[in-house]
């Protein structure tokens, strides 16, 4: 396991981290006796296989696809790739191909031939994690005999518990992040456009060493009330919105949310500001940042091995009167790792008896999302990640709360 | 509240521009769906892959970064032609689409599978199309509509999306300028022993000050001199520098690829070595070849012929590819299958990418490309950012 001072100092050795990753996929392979992996998405990839990729948008990766397969018992994942010189260093050439392509119906007959020279005996299981139409129309013919099953099921679990390097790599990330953000928080003044923010995070935050920036920065200004801003489908209030050229006027309240990459592992920074030349957070502003440092403090006091999502959830729930403290279409908690948001999800709409069934065990991340809202005066939202240790837990994320808890 | 405004600005955002008729462009894009439908006598359409459900709903959405695996996040129904969105909000989401029309995400199968029963005309289809799949949609998807054959649509959306509207033309020249923008930014940052994540930040920086807050890939800048792709950190002036940029606005690709002379220490343009000035004109002749074949009637065997008329080997990526909502087919270039669209025909109203590239051992890489619209005359260059010092017929 991690020490704390592991975690903190952010040290990370790439090799091992990729080598332990795998050792548990293939455990989780053995487990459910799936004979071969394969996924496209790029967080499961990143964590099959590990390349240095240029990250990009949907539509370009699904041209230009990375993809990791992964056969029972074969020591390394094969790599298929449109950017060789971004492979790992260990892994031996036989295993680094060029790119599959799985848009036409001749380069899934190609996937098909490379499947069975792997594995001449065939596959009577293949989990994979998405489909090309043509995968899906051909899959019959030129995968005779070989059930499809979500690979979902096999990097959920393998995923959950992270090793000493991914909780270092996350550190990482979390940390570029947050310098960035000292910046552009200094420069949140009336007149500024939320653009303009996107324009100086990035910047500093590629400056600092990302390796990739996960999501289009957040910058949303909430109305005061519910009403006040767009019509939901649960009648509660809408987050996140997506950035455009507004400008942000004195006062105005905003819910920030970004995140960038560092080999591979996102971060994920929450914070609530107030836009002004010196802004200061009006009593009840205060109050709302009291009420969810209290749910915070309450959920992380149940944060240790052995609990469960439920444990989580009453403790959040119990200091605001049995209301419930987040959005309902997100969470409490939810993890982070190659994906921004992945598994342990806790309190989200899969109901209370999925959060029971979650026991917390040390590695797993914890990405707490509260939300306090007062109608007609809008609402706090901050997110604080921790990483569960073998006695509690250790913060991966360290940002301070201005212009609220002053 | 100050309102959005959009002066002087390239790119307004979407929902503010009044250069670009959104309204209309969505309209088309709907009528296009509509003949996808016809095409394959589909009672629905069910989309996942996330420039389809743009496509289909016109909704601005929050952008992430890579390949996602497919999840029913949109559904058009033949019979009403109606839209449906997964959206908990109404933000983004086009005035065509009613409160009624959006159903919010969810973690919960169950709960997805009821959403999806209540689209009136889903349930009962027999006929489905899909972009794509993945093994547990599809049980999702069979469970929702036990009579539905499930089919492949993805070929004929492509086909039918090849030919560009005058308004998706113009927002992939509104991306084409941010991309041009954001290189020119970047160069003037270029000077030796300068980290390539600084450039990278430049390119995010201008794009963002444009109002382009979506990349369509990272800004990469490496070294093209001997010795094959590094880190463009420590090179002396006067290495060769590639330089890859791209801008998606409102969903729409632009791109550019140049290869820079890493200037003098105190900014001044180094000058090119014999070599390098033989290596550009290489390019030059090349390119020039490429462009012949960009014009109504050519095809990407065509750029694939016109590499080896010119002498010079293809490279191992994509030669040309197909510009829309990002990348698209076809796909052209030695590493792809020979379905991938090499053998498609250009026809005005088609925006492609053409990279031209060409080595020497001893000298390096010269790599450079354009944003291109076929016109019915041939070809308009779409990004047009200069070549600096390797400039053809420099010298």
């Amino acid at each position: 396991m991690a020490t704390d001072a592991d975690i903190i100092t952010g040290q990370v050795d790439l090799p091992r981290m990729r080598r332990q990753r795998y050792s548990r996929l293939q455990a989780e392979m053995g487990r459910r006796d799936v004979p071969a992996l394969l996924v496209f998405g790029s967080g499961a990839v990143q964590y099959a296989a590990g390349p240095s990729v240029i990250s990009a948008d949907s539509g370009r990766a699904a041209h230009m696809r990375t993809a990791a397969l992964v056969l029972a018992g074969d020591d390394q994942p094969h790599l298929f790739t449109p950017y060789p010189e971004g492979s790992p260093p260990e892994l031996v050439p036989d295993h680094v191909h060029p790119p599959l392509y799985t848009e036409s119906d001749q380069g899934v007959a190609d996937l098909a031939d490379i499947l069975s020279g792997l594995s001449p005996g065939g596959l009577d299981r293949l989990a994979v994690d998405d489909l090309s139409g043509p995968m899906y129309r051909l899959a019959p013919r030129v995968l005779e005999g070989t059930e499809l099953v979500d690979a979902s099921r096999l990097l959920g679990p393998a995923r959950l518990i992270k090793t000493s390097d991914e909780l270092g790599c996350i550190r990482h990330a979390q940390r570029i992040n947050e310098v960035a953000m000292h910046e552009v928080q200094a420069a949140l003044v009336p007149g500024i456009r939320q653009t303009e923010l996107t324009g100086m995070f990035l910047r500093r935050a590629f400056e600092l060493g990302a390796t990739g920036n996960g999501i289009d920065p957040i910058w949303q200004v909430m109305a005061p009330t519910r009403k006040g801003g767009p019509y939901t489908t649960h009648g509660d209030v809408a987050f996140p919105l997506i950035t455009t050229d507004r400008v942000l006027a004195d006062g105005d309240v905003i819910w920030v949310d970004t995140g960038v990459h560092y080999h591979g592992y996102a971060s994920d920074f929450g914070r609530t500001w107030i836009v002004g030349h010196e802004p200061r957070a009006t009593a009840r502003q205060r109050d709302q940042y009291r009420r969810w440092r209290d749910v915070v403090t309450a959920t992380l006091a149940e944060v240790r091995p052995g609990s469960t999502g439920s444990d989580l959830t009453a403790a959040a729930r119990g200091v605001v009167g049995g209301q419930t403290p987040w959005l309902p279409h997100f969470y409490l908690i939810h993890g982070l790792g190659t994906e921004s948001a992945e598994a342990p999800m806790i309190g989200t709409d899969m109901g209370p008896e999925h959060d029971a069934a979650l026991v917390l065990q040390p590695g797993m991340v914890l990405v707490l999302e509260p939300v306090i809202w007062d109608d007609g005066y809008a609402g706090y939202r901050s997110e604080d990640i921790v990483a569960v240790t073998e006695d509690g837990w250790v913060g991966l994320s360290d940002y301070p709360y201005d212009p609220y808890d002053g | 509240m100050n309102p959005p405004t959009t002066n002087g600005r390239v790119a307004p955002a979407p929902e503010n521009g009044n250069q670009i008729d959104f309204e209309r462009l969505r309209a088309e894009r709907h009528r296009t769906c509509v003949a996808v439908m016809d095409d394959l006598d589909l009672d629905a359409l069910v989309v996942g892959r996330e420039a389809t459900i743009q496509y289909v709903s016109g909704a601005r959405r929050f952008w992430t970064e890579g390949a996602k695996p497919f999840n029913p996040g949109c559904v058009m129904i033949a019979g009403s032609g109606l839209v449906y969105l997964m959206s908990t909000w109404a933000d983004g989401v086009p005035p065509e689409i009613g409160h009624d029309q959006l159903y919010g995400m969810t973690w919960n199968g169950a709960t997805l599978a009821a959403e999806l029963a209540a689209i009136p005309g889903l349930s009962e289809s027999r006929r489905i199309g899909v972009d794509a799949m993945t093994p547990g949609a599809a049980r999702l998807l069979h469970a929702v509509a036990p009579q539905a054959d499930i089919e492949d649509a993805s070929a004929v959306l492509t086909d039918r999306r090849r030919i560009k509207t005058p308004d998706e033309q113009a927002c992939i020249r509104v991306a084409a300028a941010a991309a041009d923008s954001a290189l020119a930014h970047a160069l003037a940052g270029l000077r030796p022993g300068v980290r390539g994540r600084e450039l990278t930040g430049r390119v995010a920086e201008r794009m963002a000050g444009l109002g382009v807050t979506t990349p369509d890939l990272e800004a990469v800048f490496s070294s093209a001199s001997p010795g094959g792709q590094a880190p463009v950190d420590e090179l002396p002036a006067g290495a060769l520098v590639s330089c890859h940029v791209g801008a998606i606005y409102a969903g729409y690709e632009g791109e550019v690829v140049r290869t820079w002379l890493n200037p003098g220490a105190k900014g001044l343009a180094a000058v090119p070595t014999p070599g390098q000035r033989r290596l550009a004109g290489r390019w030059s002749a090349l390119f020039d070849r490429l462009m012949e074949a960009c014009r109504p009637g050519g095809s990407g065997t065509d750029l694939l012929a016109a590499y080896e008329t010119a002498g010079e080997p293809l490279p191992s990526g994509p030669v040309a590819h197909g510009v829309g909502l990002g990348m698209e087919p076809p796909l052209i270039g030695g590493g792809f299958p020979a379905d991938a669209g090499a053998t498609t025909g250009f026809a005005p109203g088609m925006v492609l990418f053409v990279s031209g590239q060409v080595a020497e051992p001893e000298v390096g890489t010269i790599v450079a490309g354009e944003t291109i619209l076929i016109t019915e005359g041939g070809h308009e260059l779409l990004t047009g950012h200069g070549h600096g010092p390797l400039r053809s017929g420099d010298g």
